[in-house]
């Protein structure tokens, strides 16, 4: 048993760089956030799970095939594996904005999915960390705790601050 | 006096053809009966919730469901959080009336089912409530309201919002869009029946 039960992870702007205007569609454009790899790692330590929850619209722009992000997962995953750490399970979203579908975020469909798979999720125990204020919300609106982050305060710089008060 | 009656049936005349003009109402109708089919092919239930007229359309709709539409065919898991009135004023009385649906949805929600809050305000506090609970667990959350949604905009997944603010023309809305719900529901369910 860990301390906190579930950590939902944004992944652009948290776990790897954002790129100006376009999407990271293939692991050569993928670019992990300095402090990131080992902050996860750490917060496995004291989290029972961590997933993530990404919108990834540029799918269903064509920009990218869902069989390219899975790559690139794939490839995201051995890294953060190689460096000790484990992200549970990926949820992402490939619909655009305007199919409103109930999925990306602020919209909780990926949490809830998490929920059906991970049954034991208890939401005041978790937190859902993110860049956007859409993140903000999603996790707002399942009564997660949530952590916005930017480029000063790093997913590294949360991490840190969570283990000091341990 | 037959001038009045006239003015109610055509302010509902008005509301239908505004709903039947509605693309984006009839978009979300149609999300509502796939994530409902998909809920009901997993072995997973609906519930639904309202107060006053709008707690007659949760368990109106409910029935249809649970009992029969057109088809004769197996009953499908579906109920309404309101119908236990020893529960309700026991609840009322003695946690408070915002939490009557909150806890029973506790009690009987899982993960992966589907809430119906249905207010005509979107305020309605004990159908809020319900909805965060829902939120929490994981169930999928609708809500039925009126042009106004109220609080109910930001707490549920989909929102069916009828395109007018006078109480008696949304409730009407909301059991019509309950039947086609219910309709499309048993004819994806029971393709033969
Ligand atoms: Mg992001
Ligand atoms: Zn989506």
């Amino acid at each position: 048993m860990h301390s906190y039960d579930t950590l939902f992870l944004d992944r652009d702007g948290v776990i790897n760089k954002k790129l100006e205007g376009r999407y990271v569609c293939n692991f050569s454009e993928f670019k992990f956030i300095t402090g990131a790899l080992d902050a996860i790692s750490e917060l496995n330590n004291i989290f029972n799970r961590i997933v993530i929850v990404t919108n990834q619209q540029g799918i269903a722009k064509g920009v990218m095939s869902e069989a390219d992000l899975n790559i690139l997962h794939t490839q995201m995953l051995n890294v953060i594996e190689h460096s000790g750490g484990k992200i549970d399970k990926i949820y992402y979203c490939p619909h655009l904005e305007e199919m409103d579908c109930i999925c990306r975020k602020p919209k909780t469909g990926m949490i809830k999915n998490a929920i059906i798979d991970f049954p034991n999720i208890i939401a005041e125990n978790s937190f859902l960390i993110g860049d956007s204020d859409t993140d903000i919300k999603a996790g707002k609106r399942m009564s997660l705790n949530t952590v916005k982050v930017d480029n000063a305060f790093t997913l590294s710089k949360w991490t840190d601050s969570l283990l000091a008060v341990i | 006096m037959k001038s009045r009656i006239k003015e109610c049936i055509s302010s509902s005349v008005e509301n239908y053809t505004c709903i039947l003009n509605d693309k984006n109402i009839q978009a979300n109708i149609e999300k509502v009966i796939a994530l409902s089919v998909k809920a009901f092919k997993n072995d997973k239930k609906m519930l639904f919730c309202g107060n006053g007229g709008s707690a007659s359309d949760a368990q109106h709709i409910a029935a249809e469901l649970s009992g029969r539409f057109y088809a004769n065919r197996p009953p499908l898991y579906a109920e309404a959080l309101n119908v236990n009135s020893s529960y309700i004023t026991a609840v009322a009385n003695d946690l408070g009336y915002d939490k009557t649906y909150s806890r029973m949805l506790e009690a009987c929600g899982r993960a992966g089912d589907i809430l119906v809050g249905i207010s005509t305000s979107g305020n309605s506090k004990n159908v809020i409530k319900a909805l965060e609970k829902a939120n929490e667990i994981g169930l999928t959350t609708i809500g039925f309201t009126g042009i106004n949604a109220g609080k109910m905009n930001s707490i549920c997944d989909i929102i069916i919002e009828v395109p007018s603010d006078d109480t008696p023309r949304i409730q009407e809305a909301h059991i019509l869009i309950g039947h086609i719900i219910c309709q499309i529901i048993e004819e994806e369910m029971f393709p033969d029946a």
